[in-house]
């Protein structure tokens, strides 16, 4: 230990000489003296950490400026009736085929989300078709044109105004210039082509679907063409000849109320309407019916005579009768369906004056003339029946034919032709060779929504605006009139047709929503002072039409009637408006696609659908591609052999096979093709071959047969009103169980389905999808079975399969009290609520689906791939942001709309009470045209029983599969056919 | 049993080691595949890595695109993810039958197979280890399935079978693999002490966990040894009958039988079996391991094929009677209708033949210790397991309670490339056991030599 003397600690002692005499140099003795580690004059290892570590900071320093001002704004001071996170309704209505549907809409943050029924409208009573349904997804469609082209070069709206108003001065007149529009009602787009009329130019409206026949034949009956109204409610026998009244038509979603009204059977002394369809194609109506009679569409009108001819016997005082009795004798109607159209006659006449004889717009306009006469003949007319003149502008007259353009067109007299909306390039009969024909036209421009048909052959390409972000107006059926509001911007500088008309006007250019205004205050002050409230409610009131007398001529029908009708036994064909895409207008609807077609459920595409019996005469089976050939016209299709369906006609729906930018819709096969003016709704003579090879189909439900399971149960109706106690037994008898449950909650939640009600057509189907962000997945995921769909329609035949009783039976996660998916969920992602949901927890989900194989109704959906990642910008807005988006390897079912019960149950508690009956409403049930599912509280503070409960302790209502002890929350209701015992079958 | 003949008499046709090689020649003979591999090693290396290889691709692929690359949809949500996942495990089972049942019951033909096996189970494990996770929708979440202090206060939901599979298939899996690895000590310090060169002294060094073959090591092996067999004995039943749970468990006709447990454990001991032969064959002929691995031993393994084979047949018996004596109509539309006739009957047909018909030629003994017709009956064994997981699972799924969901199924090639690329690692694996592992144990090997000694001699 060397004790450093510099130090001054301790003894002072030396070790040599040199030490004591101070000649020493303490460092030499250091093993390691102080500096020898580091070099000379150079930078030393410290110094250089030092420096790096200033400069560092010193960067830093400098690098702190701050950053450029700039001022946000908060969302402080909002539009008042915005606030973020609470959706907000606004009316409107959407128009197919002229008549409207009114809408109510749901909007977040100024986005529309989801489309729900408008109590208030006439035709919508609070419930919506398919149709409407889907529509908001074809707003938020990425293929729609995305501007105005010219020849495909795009241009600026500027340059087409001023090529297309090209010597077009105010009051120069309109010579020459052709407007071609879809039916429509709006009085003040009527009144706008009545200026361009007064100037010269000629207007045309065009659909293939349409009531032109109807019009026709009410001229054949009344000498004017007028549009019936039904009131269901009032018949007791209701006979539809080809109508599918309950699922297509202007008033479908009324008819199908009104339609359930008279089945809503709750007791024995409740009564029951009967329901009689005679038809080709099975449709939803056809499966609702009590007796149905599968029938060549060409040989409806026979029977339609014989019915005639049969109820007329007795009627002495009607003059009319007599003069047409000669022709009506002349019609024979087929030897095996006598017996049926005398019971059918007979019932009719027990119920004159509470019955309803309807004709389809597949129909001849003999078959809807016959119809009319037949009301009138049982005295229905002023009770069940009554006529209006049409709502739609120009009804029953030439220019709702395209044969005045063409001749036009063929004669160059065409200088400019403006197509707005439809698409008669892809939907005009092929006879007409429209495309070709309209290139003789100096200009064309068409205003669609879509690069389609129609555009390929037009010069000018505008993109229309869809109804939610267009000002209009629109009448219902019966001439209610409904304002068209949108909720959104146009999404891509889309115009409305009287955007386009406007100019040709002459006015300076007014946005819509100003020449809808001025319209009215110029047309009806009073609409004008109550405008706001017309808007909000989205009907304006007491506009309905006024009921027309109707006196029946007879010498044009008696002329119609002895047209000798050849018997053919050559193959029919029928062509109808496919009950998803419609004539073609949703081809691109991805919902409409997936969604599967209430009697074939078939997606994506179409096929030609044969009865069994014609599908063994002609060795055919199922998704044989066969050649259709007709009038010279060939195509190949896919067979589908259909139960139900009528023998030696064969049915291909239109909207399929496209062309263009609607993707979505090139599956399938064109029925336009083998449409020409001879046979608009069904023609014969077509030819049929096999190819030789087979196209899969992609449907989504293989098996029809219940093979005796007790699923969806029917029973007869005489044989409930004489059952004692509940129609299945032990259904609700309290249950024996080793595990007791008690639920706490203060709601438990519970839906009753009446089966009696409801009539297949999927409708709720498309509400659960939109209002829950259900996802697509395609033709290849459907026929691979992975749709999405958390409530399906399981339709199931039984009997004789041709001519099978058809039962719909929708189903949706039963909401189990004993859920075998619980006990099996390894992590625990579906849990029970103590107020009765069986909740699926997205998050804890890790995808191992055991809960699926557990499931005895299948109800589970499991998201195979990430089906939203290549959404696009437009396509994620039409999400409802109040449900979660699942991600890829997560279960998903139906939740009893959770998201609308917590809301329901927040506004409840905030109001300092509980939620009210009828407080909640799920997505299938305010779809619901029939009003089928009910939803509700089992428990409830009010003194009466809530109706969810009184429906469950029904005695027609059974649980499905009742043996597994699942004992679900969701019940249904037996169905009951009201049989005629003439027709005992 | 054996016919023991004296000393250096040519040895009797079946015994459990024929001639009576000294112990220097015994080990040299059972270490020598470690050292001096046989030629054409190699290139079975690089194939069966390179099927490796495309097994992790595609498993990369449905990890990162989804479950719906396979074929499985709703109603079939299990098909081939689970039934290979079920069949690997089975398999395993022979390997831990042999090694530990065997074991406490003191049967001596267990002896020069058992590590062979034990590693088959390993191998056999670690494949079927992959499907649970991959059969996942998220996989990345897997560990939710293990009981772990969770932050989120969760734990799995234990009424379900599937965390009893977790803890099945991870205790089968450590405790094997302990097994296998105390067994194989001794061995390992053989080669230690014999290796050609410095790496590999040092590598086998490491893994012999200084293995001294003094009496105290022998004493703590033997404990240790014998106290894992009594572990793992009870997983031979309890594992394949917690995964029969996964089924059982459910009400899935077809599905929910008490027989299941049982009949599973017969028939994961009969594709164990089956699986065993068709390594060990091969592997005894390029080994020239044929007095090692006797036509006893091939006697023992056919009778036990033949005991769990009828076993299946029996609960196949049983279960189509009870079906049809339930009344139950769901039952015995499964078992009477679309099982035998349905669109899979090709397939039901061919399991009924694979299974219950190919043992009875075990009846005869030429038969028994004939291994041509061993090795085909095992790959027909093989084949028609993997049908019955087949039939089991997807003709059960495919047609339920409500006939609106019936649908088809079929796989896709990532199901077939999937499972050929388990048996492609599969064969990986065991090629490098093969080649670096001393897959019949020397030690025990020598411990049997001298009990048949000892008993020839009448000690």
């Amino acid at each position: 230990m060397h004790m450093d003397r510099r130090a001054g600690v301790g003894m002072d002692r030396w070790r040599s000489l040199a030490e004591a005499t101070g000649k020493f140099d303490p460092d030499a003795s250091r093993e390691f003296p102080a500096g020898v580690d580091q070099p000379d004059g150079s930078l030393r290892r410290r110094d250089v950490l030092k420096l790096l570590g200033a400069s560092v900071m010193l960067a830093n320093a400098a690098g702190c400026s701050r950053a450029p001002r700039g001022k946000i704004v908060p969302y402080a001071v909002q539009p008042p009736e915005v606030t973020p996170g609470v959706a907000k309704h606004y009316a409107t209505s959407m128009t197919l085929g002229g008549y409207a549907t009114g809408l109510l809409v749901e909007s977040h943050e100024g986005r529309p989300t989801k489309i729900e029924g408008n109590p208030d409208h006439p035709a919508s009573l609070g419930a919506t078709g398919l149709l409407e349904q889907a529509s908001i997804l074809s707003l938020y469609d990425p293929a729609r044109a995305q501007g105005i082209f010219q020849r495909g070069q795009p241009k600026s709206w500027r340059k087409l105004v001023s090529t297309l108003t090209q010597g077009a001065r105010p009051g120069r007149g309109l010579e020459g210039s052709h407007f071609l529009l879809e039916p429509t009602s709006s009085p003040s787009v009527g009144h706008l082509l009545g200026q361009l009329q007064g100037l010269g130019a000629r207007i045309h409206y065009y659909a293939p679907v349409s009531q032109n026949a109807a019009w026709a034949g009410t001229r054949l009956a009344f000498g004017r063409a007028l549009d019936p109204v039904f009131d269901l409610r009032r018949a007791d026998v209701i006979v539809c000849l080809d109508a599918d009244l309950l699922a297509s038509g202007p008033f479908r979603c009324r008819y199908a109320r009104q339609f359930a009204d008279g089945r809503r059977v709750r007791s024995k002394a409740d009564p029951m309407n009967r329901l009689y369809a005679v038809e080709p194609v099975l449709s939803v109506t056809g499966a609702s019916a009590d007796h149905r009679l599968r029938a060549k569409a060409r040989d409806i009108r026979a029977i339609a005579a014989a019915l005639l001819r049969e109820t007329s016997g007795n009627v002495t005082d009607a003059p009319w009768l007599s003069a047409l009795r000669g022709p009506l004798s002349k019609g024979q109607e087929a030897g095996e369906v006598r017996p049926w159209v005398r019971a059918v006659a007979r019932d009719l006449l027990a119920h004159r004056g509470r019955s309803l004889v309807a004709a389809g717009e597949g129909q001849s306009d003999v078959v809807h003339a016959l119809a009319a006469l037949l009301n009138v003949a049982l005295g229905n007319v002023g009770e069940t029946v009554s006529y209006v003149v049409p709502a739609v502008l120009d009804a029953g007259s030439s220019a709702h034919t395209l044969e005045p353009l063409l001749a036009d067109l063929d004669a160059h007299r065409v200088q400019s032709l403006v197509i707005l909306g439809g698409n008669p390039s892809y939907t005009a009969p092929r006879d007409l060779e429209f495309s070709r024909r309209i290139q003789t036209a100096k200009a064309t421009a068409y205003l669609g929504m879509y690069a389609n048909e129609t555009a390929r052959s037009c010069e000018w390409l505008v993109p229309l605006a869809h109804y939610l972000e267009s000002w209009g107006d629109a009448r219902a059926l019966d001439g209610t009139l409904s304002i068209v509001q949108p909720l959104i911007e146009p999404l891509i500088g889309g115009k409305s047709p009287t955007d386009l008309i406007q100019l040709f006007v002459g006015a300076s250019a007014l946005p819509s929503y100003d020449v809808l205004r001025a319209y009215w205050k110029d047309r009806d002050p009073d609409l004008d002072a109550q405008w706001s409230q017309a808007v909000q409610r989205g009907v304006a009131a007491a506009t309905a039409s006024r009921i027309e007398n109707v006196a029946v001529t007879t010498a044009e029908l008696a002329k119609r009637l002895g047209d000798a009708v050849s018997s053919s036994d050559s193959l029919e064909l029928v062509v109808r408006a496919d009950s998803k895409v419609y004539d073609g207008t949703f081809s691109n609807n991805a919902w409409l696609q997936e969604l599967p077609d209430a009697m074939t459920k078939m997606t994506w595409g179409n096929a030609a659908l044969v009865s069994p019996t014609t599908a063994a005469r002609l060795s055919l089976t199922a998704e044989d591609v066969v050649r259709l050939s007709l009038r010279g016209e060939s195509l190949l299709a896919p067979v589908f052999v259909m139960p139900g369906h009528a023998d030696d006609s064969i049915a291909l729906m239109l909207g399929y096979g496209r062309e263009g930018d609607e993707e979505l819709g090139h599956v399938g096969v064109n029925a336009y093709r083998l449409r020409t003016s001879r046979g608009l709704a069904f023609d014969e003579g077509l030819q049929l071959e096999k190819v030789g090879r087979t196209e899969p189909l992609a449907t989504t439900q293989e098996h029809w047969s219940t093979e005796n399971r007790p699923v969806a149960l029917t029973a007869k109706l005489a044989d409930y009103e004489k059952a004692r106690g509940d129609l299945v037994s032990g259904q609700n008898a309290p249950r024996q169980t080793l595990y007791q449950l008690t639920p706490k909650g203060l709601n438990q939640w519970a839906m009753s389905i009446d089966l009696n009600v409801c009539t297949g057509c999927s409708v709720c189907v498309v509400a659960c999808q939109a209002e829950n962000n259900i996802p697509i997945v395609g033709e290849e995921g459907v026929r691979k079975n992975r749709e999405m769909h958390w409530l399906r329609i399981d339709r199931y035949f039984s009997g004789d399969e041709r001519d099978p009783v058809v039962d719909a039976e929708p189903m949706a996660c039963q909401h189990c009290e004993k859920a075998p998916c619980e006990y099996v969920c390894p992590v625990g992602a579906t849990v029970h609520s103590p107020d009765g949901l069986n909740e699926m927890v997205y998050n804890r989900c890790v995808g191992t689906r055991f809960c699926s194989n557990n499931c005895p109704y299948k109800v589970r959906r499991f998201n195979w791939f990430d089906y939203n990642e290549d959404k696009t910008e437009p396509q994620k807005m039409v999400m409802n942001p109040d449900v979660t988006v699942r991600a890829r390897g997560v279960m998903e079912k139906c939740s009893y709309c959770v998201q609308r019960i917590r809301e329901a149950e927040i506004h409840a508690r905030v109001a300092g009470g509980t939620i009210p009956e009828g407080g909640v409403v799920t997505a299938c049930q305010q779809a619901c045209p029939s009003k089928a599912i009910v939803f509700g509280s089992l428990t409830t503070h009010a003194a009466e029983a809530s109706e969810v409960s009184k429906l469950h302790s029904n005695e027609r209502t059974y649980n499905v599969l009742d043996e597994l002890g699942t004992a679900p929350r969701t019940r249904y209701m037996i169905r009951l056919r009201n049989l005629n015992p003439e027709l005992a079958t | 049993m054996s016919v023991v003949v004296s000393g250096d008499a040519a040895p009797a046709p079946i015994d459990f080691l024929l001639g009576r090689p000294s112990d220097a020649a015994l080990t040299d003979q059972l270490i020598a595949p470690v050292l001096e591999p046989p030629k054409g090693f190699a290139p079975l290396l690089i194939l069966t890595g390179g099927g490796t290889a495309v097994l992790f691709t595609v498993i990369a692929y449905i990890a990162t695109t989804g479950i719906g690359v396979w074929g499985n949809n709703i109603p079939v949500a299990w098909a081939l993810g689970i039934v290979d996942f079920v069949w690997w495990i089975g398999i395993g089972h022979a390997g831990t039958f042999i090694s530990a049942i065997l074991l406490l019951v003191e049967q001596k033909w267990r002896t020069s197979i058992n590590r062979f096996a034990e590693g088959m189970t390993l191998f056999a494990v670690v494949q079927a280890g992959l499907f649970p996770l991959l059969h996942l929708g998220r996989p990345w979440f897997f560990y939710w399935l293990v009981p772990y202090p969770s932050t989120m206060d969760l734990w799995p939901q234990f009424r379900s079978a599937l965390p009893w599979d977790v803890v099945a298939v991870s205790t089968y899996l450590i405790t094997s693999f302990l097994f296998w690895y105390l067994g194989l000590v001794p061995d390992l310090a053989v080669i230690r002490d014999r290796a050609p060169s410095l790496l590999r002294r040092r590598v086998y060094g490491v893994f012999a966990l200084g293995w001294r073959g003094s009496a105290r090591d022998w004493s703590h092996y033997r404990i240790a040894y014998g106290l894992l067999a009594g572990l793992a004995t009870p997983l031979v039943i309890s594992v394949h009958s917690i995964v029969s749970m996964d089924f059982a468990i459910s009400q899935l006709p077809g599905w929910h039988s008490t027989i299941f447990p049982p009949f599973f454990v017969a028939g994961a001991i009969y594709s164990g079996f089956a699986m065993v032969l068709t390594l060990l064959i091969p592997a005894r002929k390029i080994f020239h391991l044929e007095n090692v691995v006797t036509a006893r031993h091939f006697d023992s393994i056919a009778k036990m094929l033949m005991v769990t084979g009828w076993i299946v047949t029996y609960s196949y018996v049983i279960e189509m009677f009870v079906a049809w004596y339930s009344g139950n109509e769901l039952e015995r539309y499964v078992q009477l209708v679309n099982r035998p006739t349905g669109p899979y009957a090709a397939v039901f047909w061919v399991m009924i033949f694979c299974n219950c018909i190919t043992p009875q030629v075990f009846w005869w003994k030429s038969m028994r210790t004939n291994t041509t017709v061993l090795f085909v009956a095992a790959i027909l064994i093989n084949i028609g397991m993997w049908t019955e997981r087949f039939i089991l699972i997807v003709t059960s799924e495919m047609r339920d309670f409500l006939t609106s969901s019936w649908h088809m199924y079929k796989p896709t090639y990532i199901d077939l490339t999937l499972f050929l690329g388990t048996i492609s690692f599969f064969s990986f694996l065991f090629l490098l056991f093969l080649r670096y592992v001393p897959f019949i144990p020397v030690s025990e090997m020598k411990e049997l030599k001298l009990e048949l000694e000892h008993h020839a001699e009448g000690r």
